[in-house]
């Protein structure tokens, strides 16, 4: 596996030939990195992949959300009635949110008697919820993604992981560089244990290797975020922060300025209508009047090219009168504004539909295994033949392994059950939401930790994951009526995927544990 | 000669690649995008270049760091490459 160490001129010969020390320094590096980084890159990758499917966990979560459709035909009808049940301040700005990217409902905000207003309006039912969602599971799983819930602690060491991970992938793809055509495909399943892990984390490793570098490239974008901006603010425009949010929108935003005469603005239906008919089509994302009222009131509507990675498009028009007054099309995207939109619709998976988003999701669970599967085998390959000497720390670094990954395996159903259980309406519930997931993982991590035998709490715990898994279909159809049957039937399809999605999974779990029972 | 990672040797080529990762990934944003302003690029160009070429030449940076024959070249090469890039990065933006 290793390079030989030859002569100088022989190792010329073979650009790409690794001497001992270089294959085993990247050697080690690769794993001492991806023991320490690990548990943490697993949790990000988890519940990262199950953050795509953010929307439809909300929609899981409250029957009010459901909808089979979430393309708005008006605006108007929809915020018309609000605004006049509450209008705005005279000046202020009123922003409407189109359905877009894991939220599909229509987001209105404005300033009504000096407080603000914010309500999400189902497009389908034209039901109006209020702005905030009466379920913390999606957002509690989106949080720990990033390690939100640490503040900006978590968020930094998130970036700094992603820059370590990149490491990892390199070391990985130069240890593994001969034979990495063959890494492909060469999984030998009825080989020992150690041969099976290694083969599922050479495997997957390489099957993934374009998502995981293109995630650890823009999780580390967005994780450290302040420090990038920062730092080509004060490479590129001086430490100019507003000509730095000029180059990130890439046009100049005019600054709204009072005229003083009252005039209504057009309707949002009316002021979309004027866009150029020369732009291609483009999925919408927000338009922002400022100073409603106003004569001079501005209008600013933004949006993405379908089905392009890079390109947004932006309009600055009179509130009053649709005039164009700057705007920036899809095909006059610059540099900094392609980097941006790109990272964001590359890391939330949204320029190409469900089904990219299905294949991403399917490579973040096989990331997550590849990772733990790291860990594993790095334990079984320093394992002594005699169990008693095996030194503390890697016994340590299996039971955090087992603990804390299949400890967040069980608490995510147990999240969902706890959500379907409470009722909606219950004050608290986001509290005792987080609670329930914290407290279940933490004990189930604490749990590992006792026991003799290693397999036996991975048996149990993936069979109690398995167990709650298959009761999230069956406590949705009891709580709220939706069978899967009943959600195909109503189109509610992302209701439909999160309950076949715990149904396939609990068979996957049930049968890992029946599997480790056979071989104990 | 194999690495051995317990030794003082090793760990401290480690940190050298800790702190001269994410180190070299802000040096890179700051002097990336002001050499190529100063070279005459638009801005948005050379704040794009920043970003995109910032994160591998921070694990580059983090590899070579670990590759060192010693942990004096290991910090030498940290050290010096970060004052090289800061010099740049402070040469370009005051001659604008």
């Amino acid at each position: 596996m290793s390079g030989t160490p030859g002569s100088k001129s022989q190792r010329r010969s073979k650009p790409w030939h690794l001497t001992r020390r270089t294959f085993s320094i990247l050697w080690d590096g690769h794993s001492v990195v991806g023991i320490v980084l690990g548990i943490a890159l697993y949790v990000m990758f988890f519940c990262g992949g199950l953050t795509l499917w953010r929307n439809e966990l909300h929609q899981w979560a409250d029957p009010a959300r459901r909808a089979s459709f979430t393309q708005v035909t008006s605006v108007d009808s929809l915020v018309g009635p609000l605004l006049d049940q509450t209008p705005p301040d005279h000046g202020s700005t009123v922003t409407v949110v189109w359905p877009f990217a894991d939220r599909k409902d229509l987001f209105v905000s404005y300033q009504a008697d000096s407080s603000r207003v914010r309500h999400r309006i189902i497009p389908e039912t034209g039901n109006v919820l209020p702005s905030r969602s009466r379920s913390a599971m999606p957002n509690i799983i989106h949080d720990v993604h990033f390690f939100h819930q640490l503040g900006s602690v978590g968020e930094t060491f998130a970036g700094l992981a992603c820059i370590f991970f990149l490491f990892i992938l390199i070391s990985g793809i130069a240890i593994h560089w001969k034979k990495l055509p063959a890494d492909w495909h060469t999984f030998r399943s009825e080989k020992k244990l150690r041969q099976v892990l290694t083969d599922g984390h050479v495997v997957l490793g390489t099957i993934g290797l374009p998502f995981t570098v293109m995630y650890s490239i823009t999780g580390a974008y967005f994780a450290l975020m302040t420090m990038f901006y920062g730092a080509v603010a004060i490479g590129s425009v001086q430490g100019d922060r507003d000509e730095l949010r000029d180059l990130i929108e890439g046009i100049q935003i005019p600054v709204y300025e009072e005229v003083g005469e009252l005039m209504q603005p057009l309707s949002f239906d009316a002021l979309v209508a004027k866009l150029p008919d020369e732009w291609p089509p483009l999925d919408p994302v927000f338009l922002r009047i400022r100073g409603w009222g106003d004569r001079g009131a501005l209008a600013q509507f933004e949006g993405y090219q379908l089905n392009t990675i890079t390109r947004s498009a932006i309009a600055i028009m009179s509130a009053t009168t649709g005039e164009i007054l700057t705007a920036k099309g899809p095909l006059d995207t610059g540099s900094m504004t392609a980097t941006t939109v790109g990272m964001q619709n590359l890391h939330f998976g949204r320029f190409a539909g469900g089904w990219l988003k299905a294949l991403f999701f399917l490579l973040a669970m096989a990331t997550s295994a590849v990772i733990l599967t790291g860990n594993v085998l790095w334990l079984t390959i320093r394992k002594p033949n005699d169990p008693a000497e095996t030194p503390l720390l890697n016994r340590m670094i299996a039971r955090l392994t087992v603990g804390v990954g299949c400890g967040l395996i069980v608490a995510i159903p147990l999240l969902l059950l706890t959500t379907r259980v409470l009722p909606l309406e219950m004050s608290g519930r986001q509290q005792i939401e987080n609670l329930v997931f914290f407290t279940g993982w933490l004990t189930l991590a604490v749990a590992a930790g006792f026991g003799n035998s290693i397999q036996t709490i991975t048996r149990w715990q993936l069979g109690l994951a398995g167990v709650l898994s298959l009761l999230v279909p069956i406590s949705n159809g009891i709580g709220t009526g939706t069978w899967l049957w009943a959600s195909a039937q109503a189109a509610w399809w992302g209701v439909f995927w999160v309950d076949a999605g715990f149904l396939l999974a609990s068979l996957i779990l049930l049968d890992i544990a029946r599997r480790l029972r056979s071989s104990a | 000669m194999k690495h051995n990672w317990t030794t003082g040797e090793a760990w401290a080529k480690g940190i050298a690649a800790i702190i001269g990762g994410p180190l070299h990934l802000f040096l890179w944003m700051v002097t990336v995008s002001a050499v190529l302003v100063r070279l005459g690029l638009p801005p948005s160009v050379a704040a794009a270049s920043g970003v995109l070429a910032a994160l591998p030449a921070a694990a580059t940076f983090v590899i070579i760091a670990l590759l060192s024959r010693t942990k004096v070249r290991a910090w030498i090469f940290v050290g010096g490459s970060a004052l090289i890039l800061a010099a740049l990065a402070s040469a370009s933006i005051l001659s604008l």
